[in-house]
């Protein structure tokens, strides 16, 4: 009885003492447009972290859709090897990172606890996913990952684009814009400028395969598959495809 | 300002509003959970009574300065047992890192009432030897588990308002005091109280 009663008394000083130093402080309720603006805060750092899922999405999918997964398999590569290679793992780690993101967002909103993981989790998984197919439909993922390309420092590096798996002379890959052309001991000769390597001079033969829309012509962008001959900068073309679409198999039709 | 003396007729909304006003309304309204409070801390923390009234203190002056946050749609008893679980977790944490140890120890009729919650107590009264380790498989017990079975069958609250004090959705409370509740029951059967 005594214990309960040292306990309320302590219990009441506790309320006398708080009070008196809120007086003394002048110690005042924040005001409300506050917590409203910090709840605001939350749901649009939310939405942008969707947004950005969305971006990933778009950028991931453009990414994949871009390689020619096939070439790899062709050069003797193993199906991981490929993956490893080509899968684009700096969009997967962001994509991760902004459903975190959203996560907590969402969680520090006035009455985001009520809403189950699952829930929740859908809601950002759905989100993005929708956001990705209106960005990769539109077209803009492609100048999305323009914009990174020329703004971000250091961005070529971290992903893998059609451009890197088309730069790879060594492995028989080689891809860039015809600049000219020319006849050197009665075979064809393309002056070619690849984006990565510089300017390569592109050997044609009787047995180089000439595919679909190709037409050979100076500006027009092709990708090429041979070898590197013992000249640094020069290359003998086995086949020719054209840079955008997947090409037809009619041989020689540029002849 | 003079206070209204009527204070006893109104209710909990009705005196945030006045306490937005003047303090002392804060005062009264805390008050009424000032021992639901002490007793909820004591539970969750094992703190001496003077660290107790140091937390409430300060529970009292961040409630107030965050009054307007408090939103009507959520009982205030709720409200404020989340800025006290708040500052609780934040002192235990503290107390962790600086390798302090908890005080206290659960009363007797807690331990029967989380012994009753989770197995099938038909004694009326526990052995000395058998409270003894069931006190400390309860206290054993990781915080978030024995926080939302403390809440359930201790303070007696429903899920909807340990889902506001803990701020984690419904389904999340139900499996926290579910896994506490087992957890509870092989550590009893580990320590073999079969005084039970």
């Amino acid at each position: 009885m005594l214990i309960r009663i040292s306990t309320k008394n302590k219990m009441k000083n506790f309320i006398k003492k708080g009070l008196e130093k809120i007086k003394k402080e002048k110690i005042e309720p924040t005001a409300s447009w506050k917590f409203s603006l910090q709840n605001f805060f939350w749901w649009l750092a939310f939405s942008f972290s969707i947004l950005a899922g969305g971006v990933s999405i778009s950028i991931l999918t453009f990414l994949i859709a871009e390689l020619d997964w096939q070439i790899y398999a062709n050069l003797g590569n193993s199906s991981l090897e490929t993956f490893l290679i080509m899968f684009p793992h700096f969009w997967i780690i962001f994509l991760g990172l902004f459903m975190v993101i959203s996560y907590q967002n969402l969680r520090h909103t006035r009455k985001g606890y009520h809403y189950e993981v699952v829930l929740v989790t859908a809601v950002i998984i759905g989100g993005s996913l929708f956001l990705g197919a209106v960005l990769y439909f539109s077209g803009l993922n492609q100048k999305l990952n323009q914009i990174f390309l020329e703004s971000i420092p250091g961005y070529e590096n971290v992903i893998h684009t059609k451009e890197d798996q088309w730069s790879q002379p060594k492995k028989g890959l080689l891809s860039g814009e015809i600049v000219s052309k020319k006849t050197v001991e009665e075979s064809q000769v393309l002056i070619l400028k690849n984006i990565k390597s510089g300017t390569w001079k592109i050997f044609i033969n009787d047995n180089t395969q000439v595919r679909g829309r190709v037409r050979l012509e100076e500006g027009e962008k092709i990708k090429v598959i041979g070898r590197q001959k013992k000249e640094k900068s020069d290359f003998e073309a086995m086949e020719i495809r054209p840079w955008e679409g997947m090409g037809h198999n009619r041989k020689n039709d540029n002849k | 300002m003079k206070l209204e003396h009527n204070f006893i007729d109104k209710n909990d909304f009705e005196l945030i509003e006045l306490a937005k006003q003047d303090s002392e309304y804060f005062g009264i309204l805390m008050s009424r959970y000032q021992e639901k409070l002490f007793w909820y801390v004591k539970r969750i923390s094992y703190f001496t009574n003077e660290d107790i009234e140091d937390i409430l203190q300060e529970v009292l002056i961040k409630a107030y300065r965050n009054l307007n946050e408090f939103d009507a749609s959520f009982k205030f008893s709720s409200w404020i047992y989340r800025v006290t679980h708040n500052r609780v977790v934040d002192e235990i944490r503290k107390r962790k890192r600086q390798k302090e140890g908890l005080f206290d120890e659960l009363k007797e009729s807690d331990v029967e009432a989380f012994l009753r919650s989770s197995i099938d107590l038909e004694q009326k009264t526990l052995s000395k030897d058998c409270f003894k380790k069931a006190r400390e498989a309860i206290e054993k017990l990781p915080l978030k588990y024995r926080e939302a079975m403390i809440l359930r069958f201790l303070e007696e609250k429903n899920y909807e308002e340990i889902m506001d004090i803990l701020e984690r959705p419904k389904g999340s409370v139900a499996t926290l005091i579910a896994r506490g509740k087992k957890i509870l029951k092989r550590e009893l059967k580990q320590v073999r109280i079969d005084c039970l």
